[in-house]
């Protein structure tokens, strides 16, 4: 009986060794899938911006977008993941209420140069979740991209896309998507699929750099109204939405926790990254839904396919931040709010003789704030964290997050840009930009058969 | 050459990466090439723009 019973025991701690091993593989597995869907989304802003462009900078455009990427990885080890753990609780650096943040924690967690940033058979996560949250600065960084096309030095716009990928959006999701940032606990703020803490930050640092950068020549005439530059490629500008769209899938499948791990907040369902429930269902529902609202509602307004598919966009941005509250129906009306201010307020951008390429500032920055604000306005009262006193979600806080988001992003961007523009990297020269970027600078060419033979060392493919 | 100084992987429990000791240099190396490459491309981008004109 005693030989049984110590035979039974080994068995069952070699099953729970296993369930442990399963456990911690699918979530090491669930993380490491968002990323190459999250790739897609800059599938999606290299086909887009490079259609958005005319033929002349199509592949300067490209450039642009492939650097973004790639810059923003490194930076985002040096920099990036530790300000996330160092700032929730504002400059202080000092430990929040959870005890997952501060100068001490995030030396431990996020050091660059220490071993938690490296290969390591006893940590399955740092990896992966270095690797989505990098993925999120590259997105935020993109956003600023394509509204600066045609017009932006390459290298201004690296130094640029550093600062808003490695460091700014990172702080206001320190702050606002962190359970131990600021303006979760003292304000309740709520912003599950990162409405604010990336597209509004993004959207309003694309404001400030666009005021610094100024419009492409031929765009506003004396009298003040505007004139349209077509890209050169609408179809390819429609593909890249829809793949945006769908690595956006792999964005928000990265905004949940995982259950069951020691970092989780808990076993059995998922969690948001404040520690409060959800489901990939309940998303699901409501991904869906914001989609659909967001498209129709462009499509009244405009007849567009651009402003549908941006609208379609702007529909899930609308209801990111309460994905994971709202009743699917109720996410489609907030989408078609959102998808009917968009062009609206891209009208507004133009009318203050702001050249906003494919209307980021009213896409992202607009909408990412209506989005923070729909939660206090359709779904207040929930408790924000799940710890005893916690404060709950109202319009007031949801407005606060929204202020503070959309300053940081517009002063850093005007800053930033500012200086650049004073040391001469921000803007091509004229004779650049009238000759194409692509001619001034890049040794390939896009179309051969209309634009010519390329002027520098060739490619393989041509 | 760098190495390791592991020989049997069965007594790795943590952290096994090619260039353990010498991170901090790793890091610096590699943040002063992001900065030449950028400055590389900023020359590039100055000669090319010069050319237009």
């Amino acid at each position: 009986m005693e030989e049984q019973i110590v035979a039974l025991a080994a068995e069952l701690a070699s099953l729970k060794e296993a369930t442990t091993g399963l456990n911690r593989t699918t979530a090491e597995v669930f993380y490491f899938l968002t990323i190459p869907l999250m790739v897609l989304i800059h599938a999606g802003f290299l086909s887009y911006e490079m259609g958005a462009s005319r033929s002349k900078n199509a592949l300067a455009s490209g450039i642009k977008n492939i650097l973004a990427f790639a810059f923003i990885i490194p930076t985002f080890y040096y920099a990036g993941w530790f300000i996330y753990w160092a700032f929730p609780t504002g400059f202080s650096m000092s430990a929040g209420p959870a005890g997952i943040s501060g100068f001490e924690y995030a030396v431990g967690a996020a050091n660059p140069a220490g071993s938690v940033m490296g290969p390591s058979v006893g940590d399955s996560a740092t990896g992966v979740f270095f690797g989505a949250f990098a993925m999120f600065a590259a997105t935020t960084a993109s956003i600023m991209s394509g509204s600066l096309i045609e017009r932006i030095q390459i290298v201004g716009f690296v130094i640029l896309a550093i600062v808003l990928g490695s460091f700014v959006w990172i702080l206001g999701a320190a702050w606002g998507w962190h359970a131990d940032g600021w303006l979760v606990t003292a304000f309740g703020y709520h912003d599950f699929g990162a409405a604010g803490v990336v597209h509004a930050i993004a959207g309003f640092f694309t404001l400030g750099v666009l005021i610094n950068l100024g419009a492409r020549i031929g765009k506003f005439n004396p009298d003040g109204s505007a004139n349209s530059i077509p890209g050169h490629s609408m179809p390819a500008t429609l593909v890249g939405l829809m793949l945006i769209i769908a690595g956006f899938w792999g964005f928000l499948m990265a905004c949940v926790i995982f259950p069951g791990e020691p970092w989780s907040w808990g076993s059995g369902v998922f969690a948001t990254i404040y520690g409060t429930p959800v489901t990939l269902s309940a998303m699901t529902f409501n991904i869906l839904m914001g989609f659909a609202g967001g498209a129709i509602a462009a499509w009244v307004m405009t007849h567009d396919p651009f402003w549908m598919m941006s609208g379609a966009l702007g529909g899930i941005i609308s209801v990111a931040a309460g994905l994971d509250l709202y009743w699917p129906p109720m996410a489609f009306v907030i989408a078609m709010i959102g998808g009917a201010i968009m062009p609206i307020a891209a009208r507004a951008v133009e009318r203050l003789r702001i050249d906003d390429a494919v209307g980021a500032v009213a896409l992202h920055g607009i909408v990412g704030v209506w989005g923070v604000v729909a939660v206090g306005i359709f779904a207040s009262g929930y408790p924000a964290l799940t710890s005893e006193g916690a404060p709950l979600i109202s319009l007031y806080g949801q407005i606060i997050g929204a202020v503070v988001l959309a300053v940081l992003g517009f002063v850093s961007g005007y800053v930033v840009s500012f200086v650049l523009k004073s040391m001469g990297l921000l803007r091509a020269p004229r004779e650049a930009e009238i000759m194409g970027l692509d001619k001034a600078k890049v040794p390939a060419i896009a179309y051969p058969e209309i634009l010519g033979e390329a002027h520098g060392p060739t490619t393989p493919a041509q | 050459m760098i190495g390791t100084e592991i020989t049997d992987w069965a007594t790795v429990e943590g952290a096994y990466y090619a260039g353990a000791g010498s991170e901090a240099t790793w890091l610096v190396l590699s943040i002063a090439l992001c900065l030449g490459a950028l400055i590389f491309g900023a020359r590039h981008e100055k000669t090319a723009y010069r050319k237009t004109k």
